[in-house]
């Protein structure tokens, strides 16, 4: 009984509560259960707070015995907080030996106060390479986090503890971040539902250095829970200058509707990306989620942007490169030995770019977003693959033998970070070796509620499976 | 009460047209002769498209005669700032360099003002790519400011604001970078708002990006209003525009501001302050306190210091590309002022550059809590009266060249915040002084109509301009 709640779907664990069939200390049991048996393999977790979550867990359960008096919809579910996130009293470490291990950590960032407000049980803080700087997680901090589809691999990064734990529940729901495609390429590689949110729509602070390349997001095993998530962490918060509108946008609203007679482009290639770079198993498998999408009654046109020979991996390779020269160059020379060498190498190349490749790049991404906003007029959605390939083996920095300082091989997932429009990936299928492959779901700016829709008729026709893995408890 | 048409506000033209009272053949014609009358000396409209906006007005004349208007400013002249595109005029931004064939298409806020039936009748002139306060240029000459002609009318839209005060259009389109609306807009004494950014489309992107903002300058809030109903619809081609919403600026002007919370900053820094432009603001301050504001003296957020050298960094590299948008053998034909910007961006490295995109993040953050605290903002629009034409900056007194005399327009583009400015008095060399509104982000019509109240219960007696020599 205890196992099946860590692997219930947050929006089922509530009903359960409610009906008074399970409790948020149960949940929080059938997880941290979870955590023994899985963590040592996986090794997801930078911090857990047994102690912290079983108080909360408990009072979770008080207020849904009084019955009506709950927080929020998510009051009492497990979920754990990537380490780049700010949380009150528990460690951030962004994934670096260089930060200070005796804190103070005085105070929430806006999403992690939105789910303390919201009464979830914060089991701990998952595991990130240093600064989020690859689309892997391992670090000298805590070493490799493993992919839970085949040990070994990776679980992709930056948000790789995140997801690691989500799949195998430890854990109902997890939050991660996103510069690059870092809620995109794990969740992609371990089989999750993973929304990056129109940037700034959940607010951010303090501000990243990757400034509006940086999102939050929910990484989940239905894509209901993130919609559950996005009704908690996508409100206003001052501290936030680039924060949007408040549009108090229920997103479960039109949830259930389906794609029936939207429009929507199918781009291969996202018009940039050379074909003979994508997995053959990866190109097949988006190609039979296309064709679910018609059978759903969506008309769907394959259609590329005309990127004008601009080249997205080009344009944010020099805008993270030159933040991270910045970041690096805050630390002293002691501190930076500590560092993770492909970052300070990444920081160095960043260091050369020079103040007009840079200024150059900045402008550029301006007309990439014009060009892409313009594209999206014509479409209600656009589906692409979310990686060209799938899990490769831990501690390489980067696909194809990279080094991460070129952050490339994630192409169709950067791609909107520069433009800051919403995207979202759903599992669509398992490689030749069994490992999970993605399908990414793009929206116009502020449309993060029409992706949600989208990806739920999908997961209706295809539900997400569970890695081997989490069946052996 | 002056019975020119050219003195009116655009609200006031839009009531006369609906009573059948006047066409907006006759003001166009009016605008015409005051175009002839008063442009060779003030040099603020750079290209008349007289055919185009009679045969526009006569349109509209018929649609009013229908009773069936395209919107409340059907009919109304506007003129259009230089580095703003429309369809069949070449986009000069006020440069020798740039290419001269026509346009082919609009830029959003003309798109928006066409549609609306608004008379897109000149194009006002900018200083070379936006890049000084002032308005001269090798490609235009000189722009005079109608309150005195051998003063400036600021800029970098100088030829906008002259024009709404000399009565050449009532209505116009500035753009604002770093105070480029409110700038001449406080020279001018006029109406400006540089809205929250996003809130008005703008395409193609510019070489100033996420700092620069179309506007309107006009002669009254309401008017602002209304230039606000049409031109902050979306338009697919900005990647950045808010999410479309359906708020009536006019509307929004009588709804009540019920003693807001406001921060009176009288400096930013330690920058020098016109003694006349301090005591104006702090009586403007005076009389906003009994309207019912709830005032409190406040310092700057952020050190001002590390904001403005963060604003220049931006600003002075993104003018460095225009020397890789040109080959070299043509440096010459640049501004020489924008030329030395450019060159002086090329000298700053990519580690200033990323420090101050750092700086502006936290100095937005700072800001932006400041706002949680306060309804608005208020400041002096800018440090200085009016001064000579062909200075980049005016002088301090001990005649070195002042080159902090706008700090309290930038902060803003950095931040994002709306900020609009409202004249608030005539100082005793007879030149507008302005006072400037800011408020928290996507309050644009709460700004609005916070400058309405002010205005409307301190109006500006405005002359007929430019007065005659004495």
């Amino acid at each position: 009984m205890t196992a099946d709640l860590a692997m219930m779907p947050a929006h089922e664990l509530v009903k359960l509560y409610k009906a008074r069939k399970a409790s948020p200390v149960e949940a929080y049991k059938a997880a941290m259960a979870r955590v023994e048996a899985f963590n040592p393999q996986l090794n997801a977790f930078q911090h857990l707070d047994p102690d912290g979550a079983l108080r909360t867990a408990r009072a979770s359960e008080r207020r849904w015995k009084k019955g009506g008096k709950r927080l929020s919809d998510l009051d009492g579910v497990p979920i754990t907080i990537k380490d780049m996130v700010l949380t009150k009293g528990l460690p951030t470490r962004m994934g670096s030996m260089a930060t200070d291990a005796e804190g103070p950590w005085p105070v929430d960032a806006p999403a992690a106060q939105r789910l303390r407000e919201a009464g979830t049980v914060l089991l701990g803080k998952t595991t990130s390479p240093e600064y989020g700087w690859k689309g892997v997680t391992d670090s000298a901090l805590f070493g490799a986090t493993h992919n839970p589809w085949k040990i070994g691999r990776t679980p992709g990064g930056s948000s790789g503890g995140g997801v690691a734990a989500e799949a195998v529940g430890m854990g109902n729901l997890a939050i991660g971040t996103d510069g690059a495609g870092s809620v995109r390429i794990p969740c992609s590689f371990t089989g999750l539902f993973g929304l990056k949110p129109t940037q700034a729509r959940v607010p951010l602070w303090p501000p990243s250095a990757q400034g509006t390349l940086s999102h939050v997001g929910p990484m989940t095993r239905t894509v209901r829970d993130a919609a559950m998530m996005m009704n908690v962490i996508a409100r206003p918060d001052p501290r936030d200058p680039y924060g949007r509108p408040d549009d108090e946008e229920d997103y479960l609203k039109g949830f259930d509707k389906g794609v029936k007679g939207l429009t929507i482009a199918y781009s291969p290639t996202l018009g940039f990306v050379e074909k003979e770079k994508i997995d053959r198993d990866v190109a097949v498998a988006v190609e039979n989620a296309i064709k679910v999408f018609r059978t759903l009654g969506a008309r769907v046109v394959e259609a590329s942007p005309d990127l004008q020979g601009l080249d997205p991996r080009r344009i944010l390779n020099a805008h993270w490169q030159s933040n991270v020269a910045l970041l690096v160059k805050g630390y002293s020379e002691e501190k930076r030995a500590l560092m993770d060498p492909g970052l300070l190498k990444a920081a160095e190349i960043g260091a050369q770019l020079g103040q007009e490749a840079v200024v150059t790049a900045i402008h550029q991404r301006q007309q990439i977003a014009a060009i892409m906003n313009q594209f999206m007029a014509k479409y209600d959605l656009l589906l692409t693959p979310t990686m060209p390939m799938t899990a490769f083996a831990v501690n390489e920095n980067a696909a194809w033998g990279g080094d991460g300082v070129d952050i490339g091989w994630t192409p169709f997932t950067l791609t909107f970070n520069l433009t800051r429009q919403p995207a979202a990936t759903i599992p669509c299928g398992l490689d030749r070796e069994g490992l999970p492959i993605g399908l990414q779901i793009v929206g116009g700016h502020a449309r993060d509620a029409l992706v949600l829709r989208a990806a739920a008729a999908y997961e209706r026709m295809r539900p997400i499976p569970a890695p081997p893995m989490a069946h052996q408890v | 009460m002056s019975r020119d048409l050219t003195q009116m506000s655009a609200a006031h033209l839009a009531r006369l047209y609906e009573k059948g009272k006047v066409s907006p053949v006759e003001v166009m014609k009016a605008v015409l002769a005051r175009v002839d009358a008063v442009n060779p000396t003030i040099n603020a409209l750079r290209h008349v498209d007289i055919e185009a906006a009679l045969t526009a007005a006569r349109l509209s004349e018929r649609r009013w005669r229908k009773d069936e208007p395209l919107s409340e400013i059907d009919g109304i002249p506007v003129s259009i700032k230089e580095l703003v595109r429309v369809k069949g005029w070449p986009a000069t931004m006020g440069s020798k360099l740039t290419d001269k064939t026509p346009a082919d298409a609009d830029a959003p806020a003309v798109a928006r003002l066409r549609e609306a039936g608004a008379i897109v009748f000149a194009q006002s002139t900018s200083s070379e790519y936006g890049h000084k306060g002032v308005t001269d240029t090798p490609l235009n000459g000189v722009t005079r400011n109608p309150w005195n002609p051998d003063l400036t009318p600021g800029g970098s839209s100088g030829g906008a604001g002259a024009a709404v005060a000399s009565g050449m259009g009532p209505l116009a389109i500035g753009t604002d970078g770093g105070g480029s609306v409110r700038i001449p807009s406080s020279f001018n004494g006029l109406v400006g708002l540089k809205a929250t950014y996003g809130r008005v489309p703008a395409w193609p992107p510019g070489m100033n990006g996420d700092l620069a903002n179309t506007g309107p300058m006009c002669r009254t809030a309401h008017d602002c209003a209304l230039m606000m109903n049409v031109i902050a619809r979306p338009d697919a081609r900005d990647a950045t525009q808010l999410p479309a919403d359906d708020t009536d600026y006019v509307k929004a002007l009588k709804r009540p501001i019920k003693k807001p919370k406001v921060a009176f900053i009288a400096r930013m820094a330690e920058h020098p302050v016109d003694i006349e432009v301090a005591a104006m603001v702090a009586k403007a301050v005076g009389q906003l306190i009994k309207l019912g504001w709830k005032i409190k003296e406040a310092e700057p957020p952020f050190p001002y210091a590390e904001a403005g050298k963060a604003f220049a960094i931006t600003w002075l590299t993104n003018c460095q590309r225009l020397l890789q948008l040109y080959p070299k053998e043509r440096h010459g034909e640049f501004d020489p002022s924008l030329l030395a910007d450019a060159e002086m961006g090329l000298k700053y490295t990519l580690q200033d550059c990323v420090d101050a995109q750092v700086a502006r993040r936290e100095l937005a953050v700072a800001w932006n809590l400041l706002f949680e605290e306060y309804d608005f903002v208020v400041t002096p629009t800018i440090a200085v009266q009016p001064f000579a034409v062909l200075k980049k900056t005016p002088d301090l007194p001990d005649g070195k060249p002042n080159y902090r005399w706008s700090p309290y327009t930038a902060t803003f583009n950095m931040t994002r915040h709306p900020a609009v400015t409202v004249p608030c008095g005539i100082s005793r060399q007879g030149l507008p002084i302005g006072l400037q509104i800011v408020g928290g982000h996507y309050k644009d019509a709460v700004v609005l109509a916070a400058a309405h109240q002010y205005t409307d219960a301190h109006p500006l007696e405005f002359p007929v301009l430019p007065e005659k020599k004495q």
